[in-house]
């Protein structure tokens, strides 16, 4: 499995500044820095979040943008991990799968990626509120 | 690995602060009760594996892919969808 950025970031991918995953993702534990690319077009809600190393990479959006209340509790042990503080803005991202066709396209819910914006750690969280789904659909039913 | 019989209305102990403890049993299903300090994080262990295969499902092929275009496509299905 390896992560090369298509041509389409071409000319002018946008890429931000290392995050840290101290513990890495479910599943994919081993992998600890990532870092977020735009594909440059603005109003695209889409991007990717790709590990340093190369070796993977996701589709990521802010899930407020499919669910606008989208909201939940940010548990104790999550705070002290991303060393919070109580003027610590975060960034919530949701990974998306695209199994084969856009129509198909699901986004993650349920266990979102919190990133402190100051010092650039985060974390992927479960959250315990049953109504947000693991796969929910992106395109209206 | 501890393996312990336990009936119902018997607990464990984990520790100073974490008690389990059995509530009920039902053919083939145990209920149990879970007292633990609110930064311990406790997950039915089939939900991780479901993120983790979601995670890992994710990741293929992702950086292949034309987000300009796929951002757009989704945007002319779900106007699609509202005429």
């Amino acid at each position: 499995m390896h992560c090369q950025l298509s041509e389409y970031t071409e000319p002018s991918p946008v890429r931000d500044k290392t995050i840290v995953f101290e513990d890495g993702l479910y599943g994919l534990e081993h992998i600890k820095e990532y870092e977020l690319i735009s594909t440059g077009k603005q109003d695209n809600p889409f991007r990717w979040l790709r590990a340093l190393s190369g070796e993977v990479c996701f589709i990521v959006m802010d899930p407020r943008h499919i669910e606008p209340d989208y909201d939940f509790e940010l548990p104790d042990d999550a705070i002290a991990k991303l060393g919070a503080t109580n003027d610590t803005q975060f960034v919530v991202l949701s990974i998306v799968v695209l199994p084969d066709r856009v129509e198909n396209m699901t986004i993650n819910l349920k266990s979102p990626l919190v990133i402190n914006s100051e010092n650039r750690r985060g974390m992927q969280l479960i959250l315990d509120e049953d109504n947000y789904e693991l796969r929910r659909r992106l395109v209206r039913g | 690995m501890l393996v312990i019989t336990r009936k119902a209305g018997e607990s464990v102990v984990i520790g100073d602060n974490i008690e389990i403890s059995i509530v009920d049993i039902q053919r083939g299903s145990v209920r149990i009760s879970i007292d633990a300090p609110r930064d311990i994080s406790i997950f039915r262990k089939e939900l991780i594996r479901e993120v983790a295969q979601t995670n890992i499902e994710a990741s293929k092929n992702a950086g292949l892919l034309d987000l300009d275009a796929i951002s757009e496509q989704l945007r002319t299905q779900n106007q699609d969808k509202q005429v």
